[in-house]
C-alpha cells in the first residue's frame, strides 16, 4: 500500500509541475514555460496514477482500490500543494528520492 | 440572483454555504469524529482492560454465555462481539424480554475473570457520531429533516462551486499564503477541489442515507401511513435470506459454543467478529456468525444457523441476500459513507478528508466575512450582519472543537457514580459551545475581533495539550504506560490530542504575529 501511495504523490508532483504556475516556481528560473515539457510532465504524472491504480486494484479490488486511490491522492495532494506553497526548493529533491525508492520496489 | 448565469450561481454558492454553515461544520466535525468513535469510546471507558494478545474464540463464547445465563436468562437476543478487528474489548450484548421493555444492555467482559468489568456511563464516541445526523435536544424525525436539508443545501454548494470556480485546473495545488482575500478563497478551493470525489460521496451518501425520512411521499403513496405497513416496507426492502420464520412458539435453543466447531472448520479460528443468538427459546431462534474481514467495501461472510437444530441456513459464501440494483446502490452509497471497511490509514485518509470537507465549510465562512470586511473599511461603514458573522465565526469555528475538548474533560472530571453522567458530558458540550458562541459578542467592547480569535485558540490549545494529562490524573493509564503496553488506541488518542493542541497552539502565535505587525 505505501508503495503505491509513493506512486500516487510522485504522480502529484509530476502533475503539479504540468501546471504553468508551478513548474516556473520549482524548475524553470525564466518565465517561460514549454510546452513539450508541460505535456510530457501531464503524460508522465497520469500514467504513475493509472500504475498506482493498478496497484491498488491488485491488492484491493476494484471498489476497495478506487476508494484507497481517491483517498491517497487527497492528501497526497494537499502535501504537494503546502511543499508548493512553503518548501518549494524541496520539491525536485523529493522527486529524486521518490524516484530512488520507487525504482528499488520496481522488480 | 442576476446577471449571468455564473454570477447566478456564485451567488446560489454562498447563500447556499453560508445559511446552514455553521450546522453544516458541526455536522462535518461530528461525522469525521465518528470514524474513530470505539477509539473514543475506548479512551472514555480507561477501565476496559487492554487486550494484546489474540484470545480464544471458544473460550470467549463460553465465557460470555455463562456470564449472559445469570445476567440475562429470559432475554430474546444474545450476541458476543469478540476483541478483534476495532472492536477492543470483549462485549455481550442482550435485548431483554418483551415483559422486561425489550430494551438492549452490554456488559464489557474480563476475560481473566469472565466476570464484567464494570465502565464508566458514557456517551463514548457513539454518541459524538451519531450527533451528526440525529443532532441534539430535538426529535430524531425533525433531526433527519434538518440535516437532509443541510446535505441538499451542501450539494448545493459543491456544484455551484465547481461551477463557479474558473481556473479548477489552473490553480490546483495552489495556495498563496499571506495574500488576505486571496489566500483565503486559495486555501477554500484547496479545501473544496482536492478532496471533492470525497465530499461529493459523503454528501450523496449522507442523502441517500435519509431518504426514507426525507422524502416519505414514495413510500405513503405505495404503503400507506400505518405503522405495521411502514415496517411491512422495511422487511421487504431489507429481507435477508436465511431467516427462519418468526415465531413466538417455545424450543430448545443450542448455545452457541456447540456451533463453534463448524464455524472454525469454515473460516479457521480467531476470524470471528460476532456471533449472536436471536428469537431465544422460540422455534423461529437462528444463531448469527459475521466475519471480521470486509469482503471490498461490502460486509463480510455472514453464515447463519438454525437456532434449534443447529442446521445451516445462509451461507454468505455460497449464496448471497436478494438485492434489487437500487438496494445494491443504496448498500454502496451507505457502506462509502460510513467507511467501516477502512484499515487504520484509510480511516485516517477519511478523518484527514473529512477535516478538509470542515475546513471547506470554515474558510467558506471566513471568505464571506473578509470580503465584505475589506468592502466595508473601503466605504467606512459595516453592516450588523457583518458583526454578526465576524463573532459567530469565532465561536462556531473555534467554539466547537473546544466544546468537544469540553465533552472529553467532562468524562474525566463528572464523578463517575452519579446518575445520568452520560446526559451531563453531552450537557457539558453544547453548554460550552454555547459559552463560546456569545463570549465573542459579550466582550466584543472589551477585546478586538483579533484578540477573540487569538484567546478561543489558546483556550482550545490548553484544553487539548492538557488532555493526556488529565488522562494520567483520572485513570490508570496514560501515554508512556500505554506506549510501553502497547495499548496503541489510548496513546493515539493523547497523541491526537496533543497534534491538535499543537495546531491551535501554531494557529494562535501566527495570528499574535501577524497582529502585530
Amino acid at each position: 500500500m505505501y508503495i503505491a501511495a509513493l506512486w500516487v504523490f510522485m504522480s502529484c508532483i509530476l502533475l503539479s509541475l504540468s501546471i504553468k504556475r508551478h513548474y516556473i516556481s520549482t524548475i524553470a528560473q525564466s518565465k517561460i514555460s514549454n510546452k513539450c515539457s508541460t505535456l510530457l510532465f501531464r503524460l508522465c504524472g497520469f500514467s504513475c496514477l493509472t500504475f498506482s491504480f493498478m496497484l491498488f486494484f491488485d491488492l484491493y479490488g476494484l471498489a476497495l482500490g478506487l476508494v484507497s486511490l481517491v483517498a491517497t491522492f487527497t492528501v497526497a495532494s494537499l502535501i504537494q500543494t503546502l511543499l508548493l506553497s512553503y518548501l518549494t526548493d524541496w520539491i525536485n529533491k523529493i522527486l529524486l528520492v521518490l524516484v530512488l525508492i520507487i525504482s528499488v520496489f520496481l522488480p | 440572483m442576476n446577471g449571468t448565469f455564473r454570477q447566478s450561481m456564485n451567488w446560489l454558492h454562498t447563500w447556499s454555504g453560508l445559511l446552514l454553515g455553521s450546522l453544516l461544520y458541526f455536522i462535518f466535525i461530528t461525522g469525521t469524529a465518528g470514524y474513530f468513535d470505539k477509539e473514543i469510546t475506548h479512551w472514555m471507558q480507561p477501565e476496559r482492560p487492554i487486550i494484546n494478545e489474540g484470545i480464544d474464540q471458544r473460550s470467549i463464547v463460553k465465557m460470555a454465555e455463562q456470564h449472559l445465563n445469570i445476567t440475562a436468562p429470559n432475554a430474546q437476543s444474545w450476541w458476543v462481539v469478540f476483541p478483534i478487528a476495532r472492536s477492543y474489548s470483549a462485549v455481550t450484548w442482550w435485548q431483554e424480554s418483551d415483559e422486561e421493555g425489550g430494551k438492549w444492555k452490554s456488559n464489557t467482559l474480563d476475560l481473566q475473570t469472565g466476570t464484567p468489568v464494570i465502565t464508566r456511563e458514557t456517551g463514548g464516541g457513539k454518541t459524538l457520531y451519531a450527533m451528526h445526523y440525529v443532532l441534539h435536544y430535538i426529535p430524531k424525525n425533525l433531526a433527519y429533516w434538518i440535516t437532509s436539508l443541510c446535505a441538499m443545501f451542501m450539494f448545493i454548494a459543491l456544484i455551484t462551486g465547481v461551477i463557479v470556480h474558473k481556473k479548477i485546473f489552473k490553480e490546483f495545488f495552489t495556495f498563496r499564503p499571506n495574500k488576505k482575500q486571496r489566500s483565503w478563497l486559495d486555501i477554500h478551493n484547496v479545501f473544496s477541489v482536492l478532496p471533492i470525489p470525497f465530499h461529493l460521496m459523503i454528501t450523496y451518501s449522507g442523502l441517500v442515507f435519509l431518504m426514507f425520512s426525507s422524502m416519505p411521499g414514495v413510500i405513503v403513496g405505495s404503503y400507506g401511513t400505518d405503522k405495521e405497513k411502514y415496517n411491512e416496507f422495511v422487511e421487504s426492502v431489507f429481507q435477508k435470506s436465511g431467516h427462519p420464520e418468526h415465531s413466538h412458539e417455545p424450543a430448545n435453543t443450542l448455545s452457541m459454543l456447540s456451533l463453534m466447531p463448524d464455524i472454525e472448520s469454515r473460516w479457521g479460528e480467531n476470524t470471528l467478529y460476532e456471533i449472536g443468538l436471536e428469537g431465544r427459546g422460540t422455534a423461529g431462534a437462528h444463531v448469527q456468525v459475521k466475519h471480521h474481514e470486509y469482503s471490498g467495501i461490502s460486509q463480510g461472510e455472514e453464515l447463519i444457523y438454525h437456532g434449534s437444530t443447529g442446521e445451516l441456513l445462509f451461507d454468505s459464501m455460497k449464496e448471497s441476500h436478494p438485492q434489487s440494483a437500487s438496494k445494491k446502490l443504496y448498500t454502496v452509497l451507505t457502506d462509502l459513507h460510513e467507511g467501516n471497511f477502512a484499515s487504520v490509514a484509510l480511516r485516517w485518509l477519511y478523518f484527514i478528508s473529512g477535516l478538509m470537507g470542515a475546513g471547506m465549510i470554515a474558510t467558506g465562512m471566513m471568505l464571506w466575512a473578509t470580503k465584505r470586511r475589506e468592502k466595508a473599511q473601503r466605504i467606512g461603514t459595516e453592516s450588523a450582519g457583518l458583526k454578526l458573522v465576524e463573532y459567530s465565526n469565532v465561536g462556531i469555528i473555534v467554539g466547537l472543537p473546544i466544546a468537544i475538548a469540553a465533552y472529553f474533560w467532562a468524562n474525566r472530571i463528572v464523578p463517575i457514580d452519579i446518575e445520568n453522567r452520560e446526559v451531563l458530558e453531552i450537557n457539558s458540550l453544547f453548554i460550552t459551545w454555547f459559552l463560546m458562541l456569545i463570549s465573542p459578542f459579550i466582550l466584543a467592547k472589551k477585546i478586538t475581533i483579533q484578540g477573540l480569535w487569538i484567546k478561543q485558540l489558546l483556550l482550545a490549545s490548553a484544553l487539548y495539550l492538557l488532555m493526556p494529562i488529565l488522562n494520567a490524573l483520572t485513570s490508570d493509564k496514560n501515554l508512556v504506560s500505554a506506549l510501553l503496553q502497547g495499548d496503541w488506541v489510548m496513546a493515539g488518542f493523547d497523541l491526537t490530542m496533543i497534534l491538535f493542541g499543537l495546531m491551535f497552539g501554531y494557529g494562535a502565535q501566527h495570528l499574535m504575529k501577524k497582529w502585530k505587525k
